[in-house]
């Protein structure tokens, strides 16, 4: 058999570059320290690694927990063909969360100490626990999904398979938990995050809108896998999760605004300030351009308004969780962060590393086909189980 | 009995032998600077007119810090001091996040960086029963603004100086009530209140680490209920598939049944 040739596209050389900055501002974080690598400093100390690598990363990652959640506990069949592929994201979000830490922790060979060195009143705490051990339930998950192809595995697999629905609910608490601490860890700071992004529900927003982000980015990675693969999830339901984004999107819209109405905030909406652009442009991506989308039934046919809606859907995601972390945090700190080049180059290159990781996944464990081993389909041993 | 510091800004004369003690004592590299850092625990921040306010590490009674480290690298002593634990430290910076104050600060330019803040001299001199280096440089050498002993005698002396010379003194013990009391404390000048002198004055009299309580503490008793409901959600809907299969063979049952009869 001979190799494929490997081509150079556009794409892989941009790829390729981002990898290669990445290896050098790598080298030179480990090497010579945070404070030469990054811009962060006494008053900015958490910057785009926290914001975008762990806060944005994990809430991305949300998909696992939402969608098999939709499969297998609230019995929506239908959507049973985009589990494989969205739980590999949430096993190599989460997998990928855990490693970008690393170049963030001054002391990263001690990252083991938040699982021993206990601290109840610490939301770290708690997030650290919670990951640690959703990382194990998703590689139980994607195990079972994945390696029934190989034979010596089979065994395995299907004690895997009759315990899912254990996962799935042990999954969803977990998530519950730690999507919720993300949001918790700002309670802690009323004085030092802006008024727009400061309230007592944070916990409970973080939780809510991180479901709409594991729709948005179930809908974004299906679209660049057709995009990419020809792999086809049916339009009629990727459709549908927008539908439910949009849902969660303008539920938690009502909520978040009665907040800023009920505690006198609504002047910081309209002074004009870099804080308020901020909403507004937040607030635009995140709820008002996918509600538009999803209600014009035209462009909800095609598979680029579907994908529009789920993109805008994420960015917005992304915008809220850097306006919280970086933006009104900003305000107190009184200080102008812009991240190095390595600081960028660094979160580009674990973003290149997802997509190849996913596509070579997708090929490998075919996630894109639905069930055809010999043994019974997970459904069926959900029922039996009854 | 925890230990307080009292700075009676008053008498300050900004001469600086605070900062200069804590260097020796600490062993921290370089001059006097001008910012806290990892090389200057405590600086005097000169404000116009001559009036110096010293900025410290405020020891809190429940540090918002040792709440939100994950591993307990920072802790409160039964003596006062919130001291810090560099083994057990994973980096994290969410200490610097947390502090009202602003206190913990980082070894940027090292690859293995230390979070570094005033410990109040717990293992050197508080731990022993011994006044912080900064004090006894304040009283021996400098003007003599820093007092040290019992939290309850500090706030005590605090509150005898606003009483009985209430023209020289504004009505108020930084520190007393401040995110839940600390074991710093300030009075001012009746012309220079806090507000004037940069202190937050914002902060509330409830201790921050509470806010973080009152939601993980709420887990033990959300994950039962949480647990049943989706487990129950599970049952219930996957009963359906089984009630409507059932029933659909019985259809399936009927037709056959009345196309025999046609037969």
């Amino acid at each position: 058999m001979t190799k494929p040739k490997f081509k150079f596209t556009f794409w892989r050389v941009v790829a390729a570059l981002i990898l290669i900055a990445g290896a050098v501002a790598t080298f030179q974080r480990f090497v010579y320290g945070l404070g030469y690598a990054t811009n962060l400093s006494d008053e900015f100390p958490w910057g785009l690694w926290i914001g975008v690598d762990v806060i944005s990363g994990v809430g991305l990652a949300a998909g696992g927990f939402t969608i098999t959640a939709i499969v297998y506990i609230f019995n929506l069949k239908k959507y049973h063909c985009i589990v494989k592929p969205t739980v590999l994201t949430a096993f190599m979000g989460y997998a990928l969360v855990g490693t970008a830490l690393l170049w963030d922790l001054g002391k990263y060979y001690d990252i083991w100490h938040a699982l021993v060195f206990w601290n109840h009143d610490s939301a770290m705490f708690e997030l650290a626990m919670c990951v640690a051990t959703y990382l194990g339930v998703l590689a139980l998950e994607f195990s079972s999904i994945a390696l029934g192809k190989f034979k010596w595995l089979r065994k395995p697999v299907k004690f895997l398979k009759k315990g899912y629905i254990v996962l799935v609910i042990l999954g969803v608490l977990i998530s519950t938990l730690h999507q919720s601490s993300l949001g918790t860890l700002y309670e802690l700071v009323p004085q030092k995050l802006h008024p727009l992004w400061y309230s007592e529900l944070l916990p409970y927003y973080f939780f809510f809108t991180a479901i709409g982000a594991g729709l948005s980015m179930t809908v974004v990675e299906s679209y660049l896998s057709w995009r990419g693969m020809g792999h086809e999830a049916p339009l009629p339901v990727l459709a549908n999760l927008i539908r439910g984004l949009v849902v969660i999107q303008l539920t938690f819209f009502v909520a978040m605004f009665e907040g800023l109405v009920v505690s006198h905030k609504l002047g910081y909406l309209v002074n004009g300030s870099f804080e308020s652009g901020m909403w507004w442009l937040e607030m635009a991506l995140w709820v008002f351009i996918p509600t538009i989308i999803a209600f014009r039934k035209k462009w909800m046919l095609t598979r680029f308004g579907v994908f529009a809606a789920g993109f805008s859907g994420m960015l917005g995601f992304l915008m809220n969780r850097l306006n919280v972390s970086m933006t009104a945090f900003q305000w107190s700190a009184k200080v102008k962060y812009i991240p190095t080049w390595q600081e960028v180059s660094v979160t580009a290159s674990f973003v290149v590393v997802s997509f190849i990781i996913f596509a070579y996944a997708v090929k490998y464990f075919k996630l894109f086909h639905e069930e055809d081993d010999p043994f019974e389909s997970i459904e069926d041993s959900a029922v039996k189980a009854v | 009995m925890p230990k307080a510091m009292l700075v009676d800004i008053t008498e300050c004369v900004g001469c600086g032998v605070c900062s200069e003690a804590c260097k020796t004592e600490q062993k921290l590299p370089g001059d006097v600077g001008e910012k806290r850092d990892y090389a200057n625990y405590t600086v005097l921040r000169q404000e116009e007119d001559e009036t110096y306010v010293r900025e410290l590490c405020m020891h809190c009674t429940d540090p918002s810090c040792a709440s939100a480290c994950p591993v307990k690298a920072l802790h409160k002593t039964p003596e006062g001091p919130v001291v810090y634990d560099f083994d057990l430290c994973i980096g994290c910076r969410y200490c610097m996040i947390a502090c009202p104050f602003n206190v913990p600060k980082y070894e940027w330019h090292k690859p293995i960086p230390k979070i570094r803040k005033c410990v109040m001299c717990y293992d050197t001199r508080v731990k022993k029963g011994l006044p912080t280096a900064c004090t006894q440089a304040c009283q021996e050498e400098g003007g003599g603004a820093t007092y040290f002993g019992e939290r309850e005698e500090m706030l005590a002396e605090a509150h005898r100086r606003i009483k009985e010379n209430p023209d020289t003194y504004a009505p108020h013990v930084y520190g007393e009530h401040e995110v839940g009391g600390t074991n710093v404390l300030f009075i001012t000048a009746k012309d220079r209140p806090f507000d004037s002198l940069h202190f937050n004055t914002k902060l509330p009299e409830e201790a921050l680490p509470e806010l973080t309580r009152q939601i993980l503490y709420k887990i033990p008793v959300i994950v039962p209920v949480w647990a049943t409901f989706l487990t129950g959600m599970w049952w219930l809907n996957n009963r359906k598939v089984e009630v409507d299969e059932n029933e659909g063979s019985k259809e399936i049952r009927d037709t056959k049944e009345g196309e025999g009869e046609n037969d």
